[in-house]
């Protein structure tokens, strides 16, 4: 058995963003994952508040935050926290030369893979949306059988969104071998490819006669696998410095170079991962949680610590678990209160221009992010939940996941 | 104004039935669909091919029907129909005197019956559950209702029947006590226009009541609604009924890459096709009877389909006759040359198809026999053509591609892509259906919406429902410049919207977590609920 | 949640985390990646036969079980389609030799001298070029054969009688080609009081006939070794392995591929040499009258280890020893993952695989490369100019025994 000063269970942004805080206080950190953590699903761009509960767009995501009421986790960490937890990700980020852009006190328009905007607040710099402002030109760059871009599509977007930018598509080709035999190509092969000198040369060799100061190359995310910016700098170096990713369908480039980019901080800053760590139960006095157990083909290992953190993730990640008429969270046990209708979990319509109930549906915490039961009662004082587990907020609504997980993971972290 | 001798009203197994049956008999028809072809009951039932032993001990002129069509269908619609067996099943909740009876009956129509050895069931049907008291074997099998109604209708097209899908009939027009043709209007252009004939029939099925009141005739067809769960993968491998009365929920097909649970019988409007989560959970619980770990199979999605039941009396449900109805109301009504058909099963509409061209054509002055019971619906392909296919298509892709969309279809998809190697993609990883198949059926006058790829394709109907495959669908039928292709919103919206309404009534589990990422994908990356926001 | 069956493809929702994740669909488009090949296709089977080639191209190494978040048994659902394959397909020669690794261990280290003529005959065969004729890779690392096998070695060692004892599976690889791995353990074991019993009855755990496409054939194999396994179980002696493979074959695969009622009466009672030893350290019954050894090494994690769950007990425990310092190469899978690496067809696959391990091992100013699995030391020593030794070399060394 392993003892620590906190277990981190969950390996998504949040959880490692706590880990990296933690160690950070030279804390003695295991981080405890099963299955890659959803940044490498969704986009690696960070979300803190996109739209009002009118579906207005939000100018300040700040301002905004001030206005929420509980249980919106926002509320329980304040805005002062939200404020500090931006800061020590763009420094984390910075930290590890590959940094982030934009600032709390104002939305970005990320284009996306259907040539509309959507609203967010730190990028990486492979999207720099300024570039979307300066330039007047926009040329949409197609990886011929690249499957899950469509060049024609965003471009006819873009000219609904944007009509007064004069816009085209250009094709480039790559040296794919083509036929029933071979894989379809994905944006991470393109990446990968991107990555490989010659491919990148050869790539900048079919566009760079369309570069020019106004010009905005809008690429798929493809733009390097690793978190260092130097494919991006040699694409911006030969077109002028306008090349722009998009937000795209998984399996997301951009997510998967930030979630790189964590878990090699994470590693460097002396966290212990545990892959494949199927956390299933626990082990507590009173409230106080003494250790936590992990299950692989009946074999149980214990990992005892002072304070835990549980960042399992939503209903995707399987940090809360659905049936008929239950919702639940598996490893502390925690019902979560629901309706015993199913009809009421949802509305008729998937996109209703409102959150959806299910979504908001969560475990309930007190201020300091610790489970409490549906009398206020605390179920446990040395369990922090952080990230998408936390009730009380619909995160596709709002435009609003990577923001509660970055900021709830360093409200938890400062109490500890 | 079109001009022809018989119109068709409704785009199901029974209308396609009889379109083809005329036209193969040379008479000139038309077939008018208000939606797609094959929305209605004929696609929102749970695939089987009856062998008749389900009505073998109360109706035994449907149990002979059955077989006799069952025996049909398989040959002429091959590609539509999986030669399986469906396995009759006692469990301990069986009434075990039911079983001799049964047997006594199906002997009587003609239906096999093979006992099965429990071991050997077991074998067979591995998750079938341990407690079964007896097994026999017969002649069912799964039949691919979307597939089969396209075949017919390619069959009819072939030999000069035509179909106007996306047209409703808002008029019957009449003369001196006769049908002298309809007013319809296009659903797309709102297009009002009339199309004379010489005789009409009503094919709507549970919507027959409607069409006969727009001529202000009364009948009394009692729409009732089937429920049915569709399962991620191939839970049995033959059809698995349980051997009693016939009753709720006691069928599983393994139908293509999904397992269908069936059905409830509801008393309901013809339009109502949702599912309650009590619905589910009845299911459920008889269906743990045959499989006792069902709920570790994750359920992919509910649907219903409303079954026409004709009654001249007041029964309704299961106790209405599944026999189907001519009701030819010239004579019932004083409307000549107009007929209502309903009732019946799918398994049946060829021989319903039959019976009533057989009273239609005499009026007509036509003499000519059936002929559909001979004549395959679709050719077959041949060996070089099936290889060329495997040659481009990635495994498992060329022989669905070869079921789904026949064998002269095939020949152009395996052109396209022996010529643009891009077009072998596949766009629906769940059920394989390439890029080339997605263009093809695209570009079909008939297509107006994905979905309407869908019911010719089986795009996201696999495991993912619509997660991944929507976006490359838009994205493929965007660069065909349709005028339909044109709102690209309403392209992501409707389909996905489509998958959800089968997906809510069991939100939970696995597919829970699907929602949540199909959500992720659409609302948070690509933000379609506010994409047509300006950005200047 | 209930346990599923592993031909039940309903864990999957197609997120494609998998394919991030595996290695051969970054070194080739031959490969249609895991979640297609695996829980896709598995539907697909069960409706339609075909061929699929494809199939040949999973390594089986797993990575895509470690980054499911879904728990779906994907390489599972792969192996089990390949056997399904190889029943309507022929096997290549280099198959069905490459699988038939125990029975050509066996013979060659009972005879007096045979290895020698083995190991050389290898190097005269591998430059005449009959490797590639047979579909084998002349360029792979080929294991070379021991002048005796370990069971023959174990006899002459006198173990002090104690009352701890443990039960070693030495699997092929220690029995045949590397035999020290074996003898090391039970020097370090005994210095910790415990004694190593061996049973001549076990047989080759299967994962070549797996990976070959053997599954069949497996079954017969896991019957044996299961039943003695559970009988030593059942007297609470606990199981040793030092190959990573075997551990997780005969912990794992034995219940996911045949549902063996017995795997549970002993998988409780198995762990790996190191995890045992790190967990003995950390209950304070270690002896840690170690040396000072003053050396660096590279450590590479197998990934049949990461997938077990249980974190990397050697770069903890070795970094205990004074005057030792391990680092993580951290430089994903060495690409061999057992007969994969051997293969024609898929060796040059498993070259690109192996080539960043290959790289981080030569520029790393360590003095040698420490890994638990067979395989993956022979690619960490392949071209790199550096050996690579069990974790249980070190220990055995600082111990000065």
């Amino acid at each position: 058995m392993s003892k620590s000063d906190v277990v981190v269970i969950g390996g998504g942004i949040s959880g490692l963003f706590a880990a990296c805080l933690a160690a950070k206080k030279k804390k003695s950190v295991t981080l405890l994952s099963y299955g890659q953590g959803a940044l490498a699903v969704a986009g690696g761009i960070i979300d803190i508040f996109g739209y009002d509960q009118d579906g207005n767009m939000v100018k300040d995501p700040l301002e905004h935050i001030k206005t929420l009421a509980l249980p919106h986790p926002y509320a329980k960490i304040g805005v002062d926290h939200v404020k500090e937890a931006v800061d020590a990700f763009l420094n984390l980020c910075k930290e590890s030369n590959y940094p982030y852009l934009g600032n709390i006190r104002e939305n970005q328009l990320v284009p996306t893979a259907i040539g509309g905007f959507k609203p967010s607040c730190l990028t990486p710099m492979s999207i720099d949306t300024n570039l979307f402002k300066k330039c007047t030109k926009l040329v949409v760059v197609d990886f011929d059988l690249l499957k899950d871009f469509y060049a024609q599509l965003i471009a006819e977007g873009f000219s609904k969104t944007c009509p007064n930018k004069q816009i085209s598509t250009i094709t480039v080709k790559l040296p794919y071998e083509t036929g029933p035999h071979f894989r379809d190509v994905s944006a991470l092969d393109v990446a990968r490819l991107l990555e490989d000198d010659v491919s990148i040369l050869n790539v900048i060799e079919q566009l760079k006669s369309k570069a020019s100061a106004d010009t905005l190359f809008i690429f798929p995310p493809v733009i390097g696998e690793t978190p260092n910016n130097r494919v991006l700098n040699k694409l911006k170096q030969a077109l002028c410095g306008n090349v722009i990713e998009v937000s795209a369908i998984p399996p997301s480039v951009t997510g998967y170079r930030t979630d790189a980019m964590l878990v090699k901080i994470a590693k460097t800053l002396g966290v212990e991962i545990i892959e494949k760590a199927n956390v299933f139960s626990c082990v507590k006095e009173g409230t106080h949680c003494k250790k936590v157990l992990t299950q692989n083909y009946s074999h149980v290992y214990e990992y005892e610590a002072d304070e835990f953190i549980l960042a399992t993730g939503g209903i995707f990640g399987g940090g809360t678990v659905a049936q008929m008429s239950r919702m639940f969270e598996p490893i502390f046990n925690i019902e979560i209160d629901v309706p015993k209708d199913n009809q009421q979990w949802s509305y008729q319509y998937l996109f209703t221009g409102k959150p959806q109930p299910f979504a908001t549906y969560g475990i309930n915490t007190d201020e300091s992010l610790r489970p409490i039961d549906s009398n206020n009662q605390l179920l446990y004082d040395n369990v922090r939940v952080v990230g998408r587990a936390l009730g009380g907020y619909d995160f596709c609504y709002e435009k609003s996941g990577n923001g509660v997980a970055i900021c709830s993971a360093y409200h938890a972290i400062a109490q500890i | 104004m079109l001009t022809t001798e018989v119109v068709i009203i409704g785009g199901g197994a029974t209308g396609a039935g009889i379109l083809r049956d005329l036209s193969m008999r040379g008479v000139k028809a038309i077939l008018i669909e208000r939606g797609d072809l094959g929305c209605g009951t004929s696609s929102r039932f749970h695939g089987l091919l009856h062998s008749g032993g389900r009505y073998a001990v109360r109706d035994k002129n449907a149990a002979i029907e059955c077989i006799e069509e069952n025996q049909i269908l398989r040959r002429i619609g091959k590609h539509c129909v999986e030669p399986i067996s469906s396995i009759f099943i006692r469990t301990p909740e069986d009434d075990e005197a039911y079983e001799g009876t049964w047997l006594e009956a199906c002997k009587e129509a003609g239906i096999s019956t093979k006992p099965l050895e429990l071991s050997k069931l077991f074998e067979m049907e591995p998750n079938v559950s341990r407690k079964v008291k007896s097994a026999y074997l017969c002649p069912g099998a799964a039949i691919d209702g979307f597939r089969m109604l396209w075949q017919i209708f390619d069959s009819a097209n072939r030999h000069g029947g035509k179909t106007l899908t996306y047209t409703n009939v808002i008029g019957i027009d009449s003369e001196n006590g006769k049908v002298v043709g309809v007013t319809v209007q296009d659903m797309h252009s709102k297009e009002i226009y009339k199309i004379a004939c010489n005789y009409l029939i009503s094919a709507t099925g549970p919507w027959c009541s409607r069409v006969a009141q727009l001529a202000g005739i009364d009948i009394n067809v009692k729409p009732s609604k089937g429920s049915l769960i569709a399962f991620n993968h191939r839970i049995c491998t033959n059809v698995i009924h349980r051997l009693h009365k016939p009753s709720d929920a006691d069928i599983f097909v393994p139908h293509g890459t999904v397992t269908i649970l069936g059905t409830t019988s509801i008393d309901s409007d013809p339009d109502d096709n949702s599912t309650s989560q009590e619905e589910v959970e009845c299911m459920m619980k008889i269906g743990e009877a045959t499989f006792e770990n069902l709920r570790d199979y994750r359920i992919l999605r509910v649907f219903a389909g409303c079954r026409p039941l004709y009654s001249a009396g007041n029964s309704s449900g299961r106790n209405a006759s599944r026999d189907f109805a001519a009701i030819d109301h010239g004579k019932e009504h004083g409307l000549a040359n107009f007929m209502s058909v309903c009732g019946g099963k799918f398994t049946t509409h060829r021989q319903m198809a039959q019976k009533v061209c057989d009273m239609v054509c005499p009026v007509l002055g036509n003499t000519a026999k059936c002929t559909t019971h001979e004549v395959p619906l679709i050719e077959e392909p041949s060996e070089q053509l099936m290889q060329r296919a495997k040659a481009v298509f990635p495994s498992y892709a060329a022989e669905l591609a070869e079921n789904r969309q026949g064998a002269q279809r095939l020949e152009q998809l395996v052109k396209d892509i022996e010529k643009d190697n891009k077009l072998g993609e596949i766009v629906c990883e769940c059920e394989n259906v390439s890029r080339a198949e997605i263009n093809a059926v695209a570009e079909d006058s008939t297509s107006h919406s994905i979905s309407d790829i869908r019911r010719r394709t089986r795009l996201g109907m696999g495991t993912c429902q619509g997660t991944f495959c929507t976006y490359r669908a838009v994205g493929t039928v965007k660069s065909l410049k349709k005028d339909w292709t044109e709102d690209t919103s309403k392209l992501f919206r409707e389909f996905l919207e489509a998958r959800w309404k089968g997906i809510r009534p069991v939100l939970w589990g696995n597919q829970m977590r699907d929602v949540d990422l199909t959500r992720g994908i659409y609302e948070v990356s690509l933000n379609i609920n506010h994409e047509e926001k300006k950005h200047e | 949640m209930a346990k599923l069956k592993s031909d039940n493809p309903d864990q999957c929702i197609s997120c494609n985390i998998c394919l991030t994740a595996c290695p051969v669909a970054r070194a080739t488009r031959k490969y249609r990646g895991p979640k297609l090949t695996g829980p896709a296709l598995t539907r697909l089977r069960m409706l339609i036969e075909d061929q699929d080639p494809m199939l040949q191209y999973c390594s089986n190494c797993k990575n895509c079980d470690r980054v499911c978040p879904s728990g779906t048994p994907i390489s599972t659902l792969n192996m089990k389609a390949r056997s399904a394959y190889y029943k309507k397909n022929p096997h290549t020669l280099a198959e069905k030799i490459l699988s038939n690794n125990e029975l050509m261990g066996k013979t060659i280290t009972s005879i007096p001298f045979a290895s020698t003529i083995a190991n050389l005959g290898m190097k005269i065969t591998k430059a005449a070029g009959a490797f590639e004729i047979v579909g084998m890779s002349s360029k792979a690392p080929f294991p070379t054969y021991a002048k005796k096998s370990f069971s023959a070695m174990f006899k002459s060692i006198s173990q002090p009688k104690c009352d701890k004892k443990v039960l070693f599976f030495p699997g092929c690889y220690v029995n045949y080609n590397e035999p020290q791995v074996g003898v090391d353990l039970v020097h370090v074991f005994n210095h910790n009081n415990i004694e190593v019993l061996i049973d001549d009855n076990f047989v080759c755990c299967g994962s070549p006939m797996i990976s070959a496409g053997y599954i069949d054939k497996v079954q017969h194999n896991a019957d044996i070794n299961s039943k003695i396994l559970a009988s030593y179980a059942k007297q609470g002696i606990d199981i040793i392995t030092t190959c990573t493979t075997c551990a997780l074959i005969l912990k794992q695969e034995y219940d996911e591929l045949f549902e063996l009622e017995a795997v549970k009466e002993y998988n409780v009672h198995m762990y790996d040499a190191i995890e045992y030893l790190l967990n003995m350290y950390e209950r304070g019954e270690l002896k840690t009258d170690f040396k000072t050894l003053n050396k660096k090494e590279i450590y590479h994690t197998p990934c049949h280890l990461k997938v077990q769950g249980y974190g990397k007990p050697t770069l903890k425990l070795l970094n205990k020893i004074p005057g030792v310092e391990v680092v993580d190469a951290d430089a994903g899978c060495c690409g061999l993952s057992g007969i994969y690496g051997y293969k024609t067809n898929t060796a040059e696959v498993a070259a690109i695989v192996g080539s960043k391990l290959q790289k981080t091992i030569k520029e790393s100013d360590a003095h040698e490369g420490v890994c638990e699995c067979n395989i993956c030391r022979l690619q960490m020593q392949n071209n790199t100019g550096k050996k690579a030794y069990h974790p249980l070399h070190t220990i055995r060394q600082a111990y000065g025994i």
